[in-house]
């Protein structure tokens, strides 16, 4: 009993004194590698690896394989032309009073220039390069017009279709300029051209007529026929079929005047500004936009709506006469006064309406316009700030997009279901917008001109009423949008374009459709908000997600490889160096021979022999791997074996596994240490080289995955020299690091390279 | 040298290569299924395959007697060593697979022999030079630089070159392939200078990673050198410091570096491969990595096999060099 307790307390004892052994070679080994600059600057760059690779799921911001930056972010607008106005026209974007250009646009007529007034009256076009005879930029004086005043409305290009025969053949189209002003008077003009046909030769403009109207306009003049500008500024109307298809009713210009006695609802013939009609407005409250709406059959002669205070009025747009009148809950919200989508002018409407929202108020209303009765059309969740709608050229029925502080949405099928409303947040209150000028019915794009003096291109897909950003702009630099004019098709493209000016006097033709700027630079301030530290690639994923994300993935790789590597080597070198004979001669010639197979050749066949997954590169990775381990181990465990102290242990009568177990593999275990930080660092090169090849998968983000986009484009990268360099790097420091490390363990096992 | 070891390093060189032989065989038996049938399903399916069709494909792919049969791998044996590959499936209009490595391998060949060639006539000079900045700064920021070019994989410095040298240069042809063989057989100074400049960007790549590494472990050698006992003695005879580097440690310090320089040509030629893949050199890496694509597996068996044979035969001569270098092993 004595002896078996005292053996026990020797057993604890050498158990001890082992482990303090051990720690306290451990302890010098240590200090012999932290005494290596290599180990050093190794250990503390493999350090930052550990580190970021923890933090990695903090510091994975987006998904590194779904995200895609959105649309806002990756698109910006395609300024095709950038015209910038002498100073000496006197029209200045950044004086007090900004003067908009307007356009004419559309299949029936054909603008070649961009008319802009100036205070004194002046009437300018401008050439955007639809042909040869109006460059880009030139600057034709058109005319003189003496409508001067404080405030000139923009300059309304209408094609007027009516019966008079003072303007044009009806249905052959001509280029009239409308302007009025706060002064009173308002001015109607032909663009005419020296050749004869539009947009050759030089441009000139007669005057057709100009009348003093008795006070000073509150509103842009209204007509009741096609305006060639569509979806432009709310006061443009929509086109009046009931003028142009019959040629019975004149076309007529709609005034709201104010003086002294109140508020008015002019109306004169386009056709030499003959004066018509006059209704006084009972009120005393600033009068909405008026309204012109008749399209078909249904609407023998259209109406003109306006709205004062809480009551709505229609009249008739040839005599004046009063239609009806409806009194409202509240005041009605002038600013965005009445809009009829023209799906909802149709004879196959079932009803036609217009809508229009209170003052202070989130909800939409509609009326009837053959009754006048009103009923709630949406509810939105802030107070509304506009409504828009899409043209509708085909189809039932347009789109209706309403604005609140912070929110689009798109409304379809008001009179089916009002509830089905996609919305995009926007980050500042809507100042006005306008709607898409073609109609598609699967896709359509408003743009949102916000009073932060930004435009916002919104696209709509109707499958799932969801509304996206497209592109945003915003000037650059001190320049920001000061006008947005609207879109028109560009006579010499065919193509959507918007037209805006902005505050470094410069007037500005955008494409509808941004240009795809990815891969995007880094940047911490997107137009989304988002912050993309590294950039983003050409597919607009988030470089630095995939770069953080891919640390854990390669050290699994390293790490699982390595482990493989060295299980199947210490193993091999252990048993087949100590044993020897035929069988460690076959293994090591086997070893020899898989090593001298070119590795990265064997990899691409190997991976493609058995098939590109994860598991089977680490596989792969193995069997390449370790007979470079292998056969330097055989060679220690050789030596080893005809060691003094392995002998003695063997004359002593010790068994082949304590062998083994006691003097093999401790005596190994630094060189093994050695290897498993250069395998590490292999597996990792060589599972880049293959996802690089696109032999490996390359769905689950690793430095290799990364640069694999590269082999088909090499050029992207001349250009987005953030794509490949984080990759690069960050591959080439991770396994200049585990050679470090390994140069610090070398020195631990060999005292020779120690500096004496 | 003997007679002997001649003998006996012949031996193991064919030891090894048949060896390899029968890995390649295990290698390509791995694909899960039989790889006959995907490839006579893929066939069949684009017209009728009559039986005797059939078995002559079967034939060409040398698994008319089924996936492992013993049979089966005798002859794969004796084609092996007979260059008998057959001919390719996919590859140029079923093009002799012989015929299609005897056209890329003089690429290779001379990418790979110079690239190794120039490495060492880079790399051994400087690790000596190296040694007469021994303990100052110069030899840090040396030895530094060398490690960080040695640690780049070879297809990042390729991608490197690629993007800032071709790319924002336009120096040097972003492809190779439309190199003329002419460029290869014929000496001229013109076909020369096209050589060198389709060349020059791969052996760079090669080049610059590998003479590294010599430079590397010259040095590390040449420092274990300098502390033997026979050089001291070398030094109390009084000879300078120059003929003791050049003369007495250089020599001995080369052993460990041919032994290194032997098991290198594996990687170098690893590095050729996906090189030559990069930068569209049209030889063995090429065909290598077009065979895996069209699942070409009689063309990327036999392109393995010769790029293995290559290395075998350069890791036995410098294992010569090594016998020659070293009286003891002679």
């Amino acid at each position: 009993m004595f002896k078996g307790n005292n053996s026990n307390n020797d057993g604890i004892n050498i158990r001890a004194r082992r482990l303090k052994f051990l720690l306290s070679r451990l302890r010098k080994s240590w200090k012999i590698f932290y005494k290596s600059s290599y180990g050093k600057a190794g250990f503390y760059i493999i350090a930052v690896f550990i580190a970021l690779t923890i933090l990695s799921p903090v510091l994975t911001f987006h998904s590194p394989e779904n995200f895609v930056a959105p649309t806002i972010d990756r698109y910006r607008p395609d300024i095709i032309t950038n015209i910038s106005i002498p100073s000496t026209t006197g029209i200045s974007a950044s004086s007090n009073f900004v003067y908009a250009s307007s356009l004419s646009s559309s299949e029936y007529s054909f603008t070649y220039l961009l008319y802009e007034v100036s205070p004194a009256g002046n009437i300018y076009g401008i050439g955007y390069g639809a042909t040869t005879s109006t460059p880009v930029g030139k600057i034709f004086s058109l005319y003189n017009s003496s409508v001067t005043g404080k405030v000139i409305y923009p300059v309304t290009v209408a094609p007027l279709y009516c019966y008079a025969t003072l303007y044009t053949n009806p249905g052959v189209s001509s280029t009239y300029v409308l302007v009025g002003s706060t002064s009173g008077k308002i001015f109607i003009g032909e663009v005419l051209w020296k050749s004869g046909d539009p947009g050759t030769g030089l441009p000139s403009m007669k005057e057709m007529a100009n009348v003093s109207i008795n006070g000073t306009m509150v509103y842009a003049p209204v007509l009741n026929s096609e305006p060639a500008s569509f979806g432009v500024p709310k006061w443009v109307p929509f086109y009046s079929y009931s003028a142009y298809e019959s040629y019975l009713n004149p076309a007529m210009v709609y005034v709201v005047v104010k003086n002294t006695t109140g508020y008015y609802l002019n109306a004169y013939e386009a056709d030499g500004l003959v004066f018509s009609w006059s209704v006084k407005l009972p009120g005393s409250q600033v009068p909405s936009q008026p309204y012109y709406y008749g399209y078909d059959s249904e609407f023998p002669v259209g109406k003109v709506l306006i709205a004062q205070g809480n009551t709505i009025y229609a009249f008739s747009e040839i005599t004046g006469k009063e239609a009806f009148n409806t009194t409202l809950q509240g005041n009605i919200n002038s600013k965005i006064g009445i809009s009829i989508p023209i799906g909802y002018q149709s004879a196959e409407a079932p009803s036609p309406i217009g809508f229009f929202s209170l003052s202070n108020s989130s909800n939409l209303y509609y009326i009837s316009l053959n009754n006048g009765s009103v009923s709630e059309a949406f509810h939105a969740p802030g107070i509304i700030q506009g409504v828009t709608t899409s043209r509708g050229e085909s189809g039932f029925p347009s789109y209706l997009f309403v604005a609140d502080t912070n929110h689009v949405f798109a409304i379809t099928s008001i009179m089916e279901n009002s509830s089905s409303a996609g919305s995009y947040n926007i980050s500042a209150a809507a100042g006005s917008f306008t709607s898409n000028i073609e109609y598609d019915p699967s896709v359509d794009e408003i743009y949102l001109y916000t009073s932060t003096h930004e435009i916002i291109s919104v696209s709509i897909s109707k499958s799932g009423y969801s509304l996206s950003p497209n592109w945003a702009a915003i000037g650059t630099g001190s320049t920001y949008v000061t006008s947005f004019s609207g879109q028109f098709l560009d006579t010499a493209t065919q193509s959507e374009s918007l037209l805006v000016t902005t505050s470094s006097n410069t007037i500005e033709i955008l494409s509808g459709n941004g240009i795809d700027i990815a891969p995007l630079p880094p940047t911490l301030h997107a137009p989304s908000g988002n912050f993309y530290l590294f950039g983003t690639n050409a597919g607009g994923q988030s470089i630095w997600s995939q770069w953080i994300a891919s640390f854990p993935w390669d050290w699994f790789v390293g790490l699982s490889v390595t482990a493989g590597i060295m299980l199947i080597a210490v193993l091999v070198a252990t048993i087949i160096g100590y044993l020897g004979g035929f069988t460690g001669y076959a293994l090591e010639y086997l070893s020899l021979a898989i090593y001298l197979i070119p590795g990265l050749p064997l990899l691409i066949v190997l991976a493609s022999v058995l098939g590109p997954t994860l598991y089977n590169i680490v596989l792969i990775l193995t069997i390449v791997g370790w007979p470079f381990t292998a056969f330097t181990l055989i060679g220690i465990a050789r030596s080893l074996k005809v060691r003094s102290f392995v002998e003695y242990s063997r004359t002593s009568g010790a068994g082949v596994l304590h062998i083994l177990r006691k003097h093999m593999l401790p005596n190994m275990l630094p060189l093994v240490a050695y290897f498993t930080a250069v395998s590490i660092g292999g597996a990792v090169a060589g599972i880049s080289t293959l996802q690089f090849l696109g032999l490996a998968p390359t769905n689950i983000p690793t430095w290799g995955a990364m640069l694999s986009s590269l082999e088909s484009n090499f050029f992207e990268a001349t250009t987005a020299p953030w794509i490949i360099i984080p990759p690069a790097v960050t591959l080439t420091l991770f396994i200049l690091c585990l050679i470090f490390v390994s140069r610090g363990l070398d020195e631990v096992v060999n005292p020779r390279l120690r500096r004496r | 040298m003997n007679k002997y070891t001649v003998v006996k390093k012949v031996a193991q060189a064919i030891t090894i290569t048949v060896t390899v032989v029968i890995l390649l065989y295990v290698f390509f038996r791995l694909m899960p299924g039989n790889p006959a049938e995907l490839i006579i399903a893929a066939v069949a399916n684009k017209g009728k395959l009559s039986p005797a069709k059939l078995q002559d494909l079967l034939k060409v792919l040398g698994l008319q007697y089924g996936k492992w049969s013993f049979s089966g791998f005798i002859i794969y044996l004796r084609d092996m060593f007979m260059f008998r590959f057959g001919t390719s499936y996919n590859y140029r209009n079923d093009e002799a697979v012989i015929d299609v490595i005897r056209q890329a391998l003089p690429y290779t060949l001379l990418l790979f022999g110079l690239a190794a060639v120039l490495s060492f006539i880079i790399g051994l000079p400087s690790g000596i030079l190296t040694m007469f900045a021994r303990g100052k700064k110069k030899e840090g920021a040396i030895l530094g630089t060398s490690i960080i070019l040695n640690s780049i994989p070879f297809f990042v410095l390729a991608i490197f070159l690629y993007v800032y040298i071709i790319g924002d240069f336009g120096v040097f042809p972003p492809s190779a392939t439309a190199m003329n063989p002419k460029d290869l057989y014929d000496p001229t100074l013109y076909h020369l200078e096209r050589l060198f400049y389709y060349m020059a960007l791969p052996l760079i790549t090669l080049t610059a990673i590998e003479a590294m590494g010599h430079l590397i472990t010259m040095r590390a050698a040449m420092v274990s050198v300098m502390g033997e006992d026979y050089i001291t003695t070398a030094k109390a005879t009084g000879l300078s410091s120059r003929k003791i580097m050049f003369h007495n440690a250089a020599r001995n310090a080369m052993i460990p570096v041919s032994t290194r320089m032997a098991l290198e040509f594996a990687v170098l030629a690893g590095g050729a491969v996906i090189v030559e893949i990069i930068f569209g050199w049209p030889g063995m890496g090429h065909i290598l990595f077009n065979a895996t694509e069209n699942e070409d597996y009689p063309l990327a068996e036999a392109g393995l096999y010769i790029l293995a044979l290559m290395t075998i035969i350069a890791y036995s001569l410098t294992d010569f060099i090594h016998a020659w270098l070293d009286p003891r092993l002679r």
